[in-house]
């Protein structure tokens, strides 16, 4: 019974639980292709969600990842002329510099990150309008290749795109919990004030995040881009609320200082197979909204009982006084 | 000085101060309407003041709504450009269903009352503002969806078709309904106990619990507010074209914060004003029009817009704390 209160395993359970329930009522859902086309389509999700977590467990959020995405995805078709790397160098590094420069921002004006990125998230959508020149961008015939390249099917259910987001979270699980500032950026969503009494610096690791979900939403950008053969000024609009539920399906507080790439993963496969699930059951499209909607709120609840938040503190208070 | 004393000093500047503010907007707002004349006639038209009004308008009933949510500290809602939708569609198909129109508006605003009051409940839990609305919107567009099945309704009611595209005096309806909201909302700030309460949990949310103000009650009122002050821009919109659309919502949240951060409330909350807010949805819809009309590109304004909000939040949080130091 004690296992069943590890929240990785409660979270695994959910996502069989969902798995087998869409399983049970969609024909041919348990095939291996499908669980092809469900980790096709959770790549992009994935790799923007474990820059946003990395954000969120500095205890920041960065609302500009879909509109950055949308700015690299356009500019990696407009490179892909160059080949698969210089396309991504082109779409990732800009976007890097720009999340160093607003995480130096938001780290020295003290500065709420939600106000501030709010501003960006608006203005960088603008410039995917001006860079695209409102149209709908498509790679050339003889590039096709890239494309096919990185949906092409291997090792049963993966791909290239799927491998490399799985390879994202892996690194940056293992970043964040091995190095020093990985650690730091953990001490900081923490506890902002211990932290700093405690000499950790607050410039690098914020920097550090926010460069981190611009790189992270800029490469799924771009590939998911590529793979799709064009883009568009006002695609990914919806990735922000998306890969929001997901990290908090996977246990990661907006409260900051909590959280697994590993949960987070979880936390994209069941939404992924989720919404598949509805598509396939034929839900029109309004009902994924409908659903990451209801689901979020969900979360925000489960959040607010188990992160930093006032409601926790009740809770807490109230179980040690039960136990007096 | 310890830091709640200074902040609640802050909710009353000096009327000077108050007063040069809104000169400033106002001077802007003119400096842009005597620039924009100057470089493109076509601008100054009486034709082309009234459509500006009438966009101001719109965006600016939002705003009026928006900024209590700003005052009482919570940042901003990303869920009012889908209230508005839900709330125009909503009442199309109540009348569809054959509703008079009264009956209708009734119905959709309890819904819309609900609507703000569960938002509010969940954020004065302490959950993340932006965060529970952007759920909510998503929620609130897929309920859009869900009562629809994705298509527009056409309302056929000459009620509507006047709220729509009547005139009084000459004026739009809307622009009534923008003044009236301003003087409202002005009133409910500064003259009223909840207009208090409200600036006062903004200016610092411990200090206010902790001599007895209901937190949770002022932040649900707030946000049923500024969601009523959505379901009536909705209500506008539908009625303008006597039809509501699944779409189409999505620059509005933005307009509405450019309006209500020009219009200088503070954004961590305890200050601002209703009246300069609305000032700020005039400059905003100016500028938008002033830029259509020079046929820039939606994305060349929206551009604009984002660096507008990054520029003049960052000049304000700046300016702030060279005060308070």
């Amino acid at each position: 019974m004690t296992l069943l209160k590890n929240p990785l395993l409660q979270r695994v359970l959910l996502l069989v639980i969902v798995y087998a329930a869409m399983a049970a009522s969609v024909t041919n859902f348990g095939t291996t292709g499908n669980a092809y086309a469900i980790l096709e389509s959770s790549a992009m999700l994935g790799i923007v969600a474990a820059g946003l977590a990395v954000n969120m467990m500095a205890g920041e959020l960065d609302l500009s990842v879909g509109s950055v995405a949308a700015c690299a995805g356009l500019v990696a078709i407009m490179m892909s002329g160059h080949g698969l790397v210089i396309a991504i160098i082109a779409a990732v590094v800009p976007a890097v510099l720009y999340g160093i420069l607003q995480g130096y921002a938001i780290a020295r004006l003290q500065i709420s990150s939600l106000v501030f990125t709010l501003g960006t998230f608006i203005g960088i959508r603008g410039l995917a309008y001006v860079i695209s020149d409102e149209r709908t961008l498509s790679l050339a015939l003889s590039d096709l290749g890239i494309s096919m390249a990185l949906r092409e099917r291997m090792l049963l259910i993966f791909s290239p795109f799927s491998l490399l987001m799985i390879g994202v979270l892996v690194l940056t699980g293992l970043l964040l919990r091995y190095s020093r500032p990985g650690r730091e950026i953990f001490a900081i969503g923490g506890s902002r004030k211990e932290s700093r009494a405690a000499g950790v610096p607050q410039t690098r690791p914020l920097v550090l995040s926010f460069a981190t979900s611009a790189g992270l939403a800029a490469l799924a950008g771009a590939l998911a881009s590529l793979k799709g053969g064009s883009a568009t000024p006002g695609s990914y609009e919806t990735v922000l609320l998306a890969a929001v539920t997901a990290a908090l399906i996977g246990g990661v507080s907006l409260y900051g200082g909590r959280g697994s790439m590993l949960g987070v993963l979880i936390g994209v496969l069941t939404l992924q197979v989720l919404l598949s699930g509805l598509q396939l059951l034929g839900a029109p499209n309004w009902a994924a909204n409908l659903a990451t909607g209801l689901i979020l709120l969900a979360f925000l609840g489960v959040d607010l009982v188990n992160g930093q938040s006032p409601v926790a503190d009740a809770v807490r208070r109230y179980s040690l006084r039960a136990r007096a | 000085m310890s830091d709640s004393a200074m902040q609640i000093s802050q909710v009353h500047p000096p009327r000077s101060r108050r007063l040069l503010k809104l000169i400033l907007l106002a001077a802007a707002v003119v400096a842009l309407v005597a620039l924009g004349g100057w470089f493109n006639p076509a601008f100054l038209t009486p034709e082309n003041g009234l459509a500006i009004l009438r966009a101001a308008a719109m965006s600016g009933i939002v705003a009026m709504g928006a900024t209590f949510i700003t005052i009482s500290g919570r940042f901003f809602s990303l869920a009012l450009g889908q209230t508005a939708m839900f709330a125009g569609v909503f009442m199309a198909v109540l009348m569809a269903q054959g509703l008079p129109f009264g009956l209708a508006v009734a119905v959709m605003l309890l819904a819309v009352v609900a609507i703000g009051a569960v938002q509010g409940a969940i954020i004065s839990m302490g959950a993340n503002p932006i965060i529970t609305t952007l759920g909510a919107g998503a929620l609130l567009a897929g309920l859009a969806g869900l009562t629809t099945g994705g298509r527009n309704i056409a309302i056929e009611s000459a009620v509507v078709e006047w709220i729509g595209n009547g005139r009084i005096l000459g004026v739009p309806t809307q622009t009534w309904a923008f003044l009236v909201s301003v003087a409202v909302a002005w009133w409910v700030i500064n003259k009223t106990r909840f207009g208090r309460e409200t600036i006062l949990i903004g200016a610092n949310r411990a200090t206010a619990g902790a001599s007895g103000l209901n937190v949770s009650r002022i932040t649900i009122l707030v946000f049923i507010i500024a969601s009523l002050a959505a379901a009536m821009m909705g209500v506008f919109e539908a009625a303008q074209f006597s039809k509501a659309r699944v779409a189409g919502f999505g620059a509005v949240d933005f307009d509405v914060i450019a309006a209500v951060l020009i219009g200088g409330t503070a954004i961590q909350g305890g200050k601002g004003s209703p009246f300069r807010a609305a000032l700020g949805a005039v400059f905003i819809a100016t500028l938008q029009n002033y830029m259509l009309l020079l046929a820039w590109s939606s994305g060349v304004r929206t551009l604009i817009t984002g660096a507008f909000i990054v520029l003049i939040v960052a000049g304000f949080h700046i300016a702030g704390r060279r005060k308070g130091a």
